[in-house]
């Protein structure tokens, strides 16, 4: 169980714990610290102030308890794929049967399967990156520490390796810290995910809790491709249910049938405008008794092989919506959410309202 | 390369090479070129093979009558010659180590810290802005203090070529090193090793065609200086000097000798290394 | 793990420091000794200077540093210049051996070609006996005092140093973008006009850098004038400093003209880069 308090190198006040046996994804778009918040725990960079536990002891020389897997692999290109995997058993000078042993072993839980006496540059992007997981193995450490391994690979090659890991964190129950920009990995790998942006942490939890229930706008709008469509809405009088339109802030859908269910279905009686995030993939054609109802001008529609992407315009906002029939551009037709796949953001805080 | 190395800036004019005028006038640029390098070394080889009287000769000969090795004989025979030969060769030995050596430790300093390589930088030419004079002269004191000035193992002058090429073998491994990404120093970091472990396993094993091309740059350096051994290196000789006063005292034959053997392993390392010359000879080279 | 970033910045430091202190204490120290030798007298600490001053063959000394270096300067680029243009405008093997001779003079060790240049240039050498079957009495090539043996100097030395300028100025022609050249073509211009409009100009920044760094190691010019006249030929001011140390016997005055000269070099060296820095040609010292 490692715990992380501090400031320092572009991240501010972050506090965080992570349990032993869990794959935690720190994500979030470039620059947002988490690189950083990764070398912290590492020990390459040191935090300002505050301090970093491991199994509950605040940890100084902690080389013997990380590891890491650098986003370039980071390999010695003058050494064989072996001597590579060997290194960190020479310098501590363990005798050569154990070393051999060592690294057959990390080798099987790497997954590798190359002839070890050739040297990275022969190799390709994915071997080199095994080889850099055995390195990190063979030292037996607590935490597995991976900077964004996966990104300098290609498409396929990193959905296949992406599966991977996760097998192997499961296979083997070690604590892994894993760090990506790519919003899909965090959800398919993490136990649990933190979201950063600007070197702050804005949610922490489950992959179900952030998708289904992010705490703000920002993570709203980062997990889930395609991103969630936020609407300005103007909520109804406490008088009466009656919208008005205005052209910057167009209200709720007039659809007196829905009006007062919206309204009852958020928990505060506030006035003025509000912020309405529905997830493209809740949008269908489906009308049901607790749906809200939208119309929807349609500009364009995408055939994507799983269904339809459609852009469309509602009260004068545009939004995306996955459906799986297509309409006609130009056309307009209502669309349905149900109520409970609504989420509302305070637009002054950007935080969710509940 | 594709056979000829002959550099090439993609785009000169086209119009250059289809003009006649342009031709010739390449032609004869490059056959002066050809001659302005070859006519004085033939010269000197046909003076070291040929007989005394052909070069005292006036007009002196410019084709060879009859061939001699008498010279080259004398050239090794000779205790004088020998002795310079060898002692040139170890005092070029020792320089090379020691300016690589020293030059590579500064080179890796200045890759892995900004403030010491601007540091580095300006030493480097302030040393350039040297008048080697006004060191030599206040150095044989300070040599003799120290017992070696004119020392029959050259040691005093080793040491000022070695000094002389730390910034050649500095700013050749420099780039070296600076191409290095810090992540490896930092895996091996955290894989446990000391910053001296680091240094040797990781960075110097990727520096070897740079460090070997240091040695030998500096080697040269030494084995050509002229100055320095003559002014500190009075009666132990090395080959430079020696090869002075056989020009202005002694026979053509064996002076000429003696520059042959001189310019024969010069000659083939500078024309061997010459794509890693075109760094290194703006930074390095001094008078 | 702050005592590791510690331990890296001490072995940094170290691996600084060593080359630095070596290079120091052989270079830097007897040249400050030598500044402090220049000062000591019996009388006033300015008179070894003021002797040196009052000397006419000190400025004698000074205008051979100043016309060798400036002479040896104008050959070396232009012939450089003329080098790299042609020499990098072709394919083929012709080229390629004109580019290891194009090379050679700076290769074959200095004093060898020192030598050589006496058999050539002495009063029975080959030059004279060339010239003789045109009919033209031997010339005074190296004969100490006289205008053609500052010629003579100025020849070899530049022939010792044109394929470093080349050099430069061949990495410095491959800095030139191709379009540049396409478009003057399109644009109708000509070989001349491509090169003084084109070449030239975004050659400039290099020529300058070069220039400055030639002329700088010009000025320190020793070994060439003594050996091709001797100390009292073709004198500059490094060649009448050994003069008064060894032949003379004034060490101290020695060394104010040495130090003078290191004065001449550096103010040199500070108006060239003032002029790089004018043209903001300076990225690193």
């Amino acid at each position: 169980m490692t715990r992380r308090f501090g400031s320092g190198g572009g991240i501010s006040d972050v506090s965080l714990s992570v349990e032993s046996g869990e794959l935690f994804v720190l994500v979030g778009p470039s620059g947002c610290g988490k690189s950083t918040l990764l070398r912290l725990i590492a020990g390459l960079e040191y935090p300002e102030s505050g301090e970093i536990r491991i199994g509950g002891q605040s940890a100084g020389d902690r080389r013997d308890l990380i590891a890491m897997v650098f986003q370039n692999h980071a390999l010695y290109p003058h050494m064989s794929a072996f001597d590579n995997i060997a290194f960190p058993l020479r310098l501590r000078h363990t005798p050569k049967p154990e070393i051999e042993r060592k690294v057959a072993e990390a080798v099987g839980l790497a997954a590798l399967q190359i002839d070890l006496a050739r040297r990275p540059p022969e190799l390709s992007g994915g071997e080199r990156q095994r080889v850099a997981l055995a390195r990190a193995l063979i030292r037996q450490p607590r935490v597995i520490l991976m900077d964004e391994p996966l990104s300098s690979l290609d498409a396929q090659l990193r959905g296949r390796l992406r599966l991977e890991v996760k097998e192997f964190q499961r296979r083997t129950g070690r604590t892994i810290i894993y760090v990506t920009h790519d919003q899909l990995e965090a959800l398919t790998l993490g136990d649990r995910i933190a979201v950063m942006r600007a070197g702050a942490l804005e949610q922490v939890g489950s992959p179900t809790d952030v998708y289904q229930h992010p705490a703000n706008l920002f993570v709203a709008t980062f997990i889930g491709q395609p991103p969630m469509n936020i609407l300005r809405c103007r909520l109804p009088q406490p008088s009466g249910p009656t919208q008005t339109a205005s052209e910057h802030a167009p209200a709720l859908p007039p659809a007196l049938e829905i009006g007062d269910k919206l309204a009852s279905a958020m928990p505060f009686g506030l006035s003025g405008e509000v912020l309405l995030g529905i997830r493209p993939e809740d949008l269908s054609y489906n009308s049901s008794s607790d749906a809200a109802a939208f119309e929807a001008s349609f500009r364009r529609v995408e055939f994507i092989g799983s269904g339809f992407l459609a852009y469309a315009t509602v009260a004068g906002q545009e939004i995306t919506a996955m459906l799986d029939q297509p309409v006609e551009p130009g056309r307009t037709r209502w669309l349905y959410a149900p109520l409970r796949a609504l989420h509302f953001f305070d637009p002054a805080t950007e935080r969710r309202l509940d | 390369m594709n056979g000829s190395t002959v550099i090439r800036p993609a785009g000169q004019p086209r119009a250059d090479l289809k003009s006649p005028w342009a031709a010739l006038a390449r032609i004869i640029i490059e056959a002066l070129v050809v001659l302005g390098a070859a006519v004085p070394v033939y010269l000197l080889i046909k003076q070291a093979l040929t007989p005394e009287l052909e070069s005292f000769a006036w007009p002196p000969r410019w084709l060879p009558h009859a061939l001699t090795l008498a010279h080259l004989e004398g050239v090794f025979e000779l205790a004088e010659l020998r002795s310079a030969l060898i002692l040139s060769v170890a005092v070029a030995a020792v320089a090379a180590v020691a300016a690589t050596a020293l030059g590579t430790m500064l080179a890796y300093a200045m890759a892995r810290r900004e403030s010491l390589r601007q540091a580095g930088m300006a030493g480097v030419t302030a040393a350039r802005l040297l008048p080697m004079i006004a060191v030599a002269l206040p150095l044989t004191i300070v040599l003799i203090n120290l017992g070696l000035y004119d020392s029959a193992s050259g040691m005093g002058l080793a040491l000022i070529h070695a000094a002389l090429a730390i910034p050649t073998t500095a700013l050749t491994t420099y780039g070296v090193f600076a191409a290095i990404p810090p992540e490896q120093e930092e895996a091996a970091f955290l894989d446990g090793a000391s910053a001296l472990r680091i240094f040797l396993a990781v960075d110097v094993p990727q520096a070897k065609a740079a460090i070997a091309a240091s040695l030998v740059l500096s080697f040269i350096m030494s084995w050509d200086e002229f100055a320095f051994a003559l002014l500190i290196q009075v009666t132990h000789r090395t080959l430079p000097p020696l090869l002075y006063y056989y020009t202005v005292f002694g026979d053509v034959g064996s002076a000429s000798a003696l520059a042959l053997v001189m310019l024969v392993p010069a000659l083939a390392v500078i024309i061997a290394l010459r794509p890693m010359l075109k760094s290194g000879l703006v930074a390095g080279t001094q008078r | 793990m702050k005592s590791d970033s510690r331990r890296m910045s001490l072995t940094l430091w170290i691996f600084a420091g060593l080359p630095t202190l070596f290079v120091l204490a052989v270079l830097f120290a007897p040249a400050v000794q030598g500044m402090a030798l220049s000062f000591e007298h019996g009388g006033a600490p300015v008179s070894n200077y003021a002797a040196v001053l009052r000397d006419k063959l000190f400025w004698r000394a000074v205008a051979g540093n100043l016309i060798i270096p400036a002479g040896s300067l104008v050959v070396e680029f232009i012939i450089g210049l003329a080098l790299a243009l042609t020499l990098s405008a072709r394919n083929g093997r012709i080229a390629a051996i004109a580019d290891v001779a194009a090379i050679l003079p700076f290769a074959i060790p200095e004093i060898v070609l020192l030598a050589i240049a006496r058999y050539i240039f002495m009063p029975r050498g080959y030059l004279n006996g060339a010239l003789r079957l045109l009919g033209i009495g031997p010339l005074p090539w190296l004969i100490p005092r006289s205008a053609l043996s500052f010629a003579t100097v100025i020849v070899v030395d530049a022939w010792h140093v044109t394929p470093v300028v080349m050099l430069i100025i061949v990495a410095g022609l491959q800095t030139i973008p191709p379009e540049l050249y396409e478009a003057a073509r399109l644009d109708g211009a000509g070989t001349l006009a491509t090169f003084r409009h084109i070449t030239l100009p975004m050659l400039a920044p290099a020529l300058l850098a070069a220039l400055v760094l030639r002329g700088i190691d010009a000025l320190r010019i020793f070994s060439t004038t003594l050996v091709l006249t001797g100390v009292e030929g073709v004198p500059v001011i490094s060649t009448y400093a050994y003069h008064l140390w060894t032949d003379a016997q004034q060490p101290r005055m020695a060394m104010a003209a040495s130090v003078l000269l290191a004065l001449l070099i550096v103010v040199t060296a500070l108006v060239g880069l003032l002029a790089m820095r004018r043209t903001t040609l300076l990225r690193t010292v």
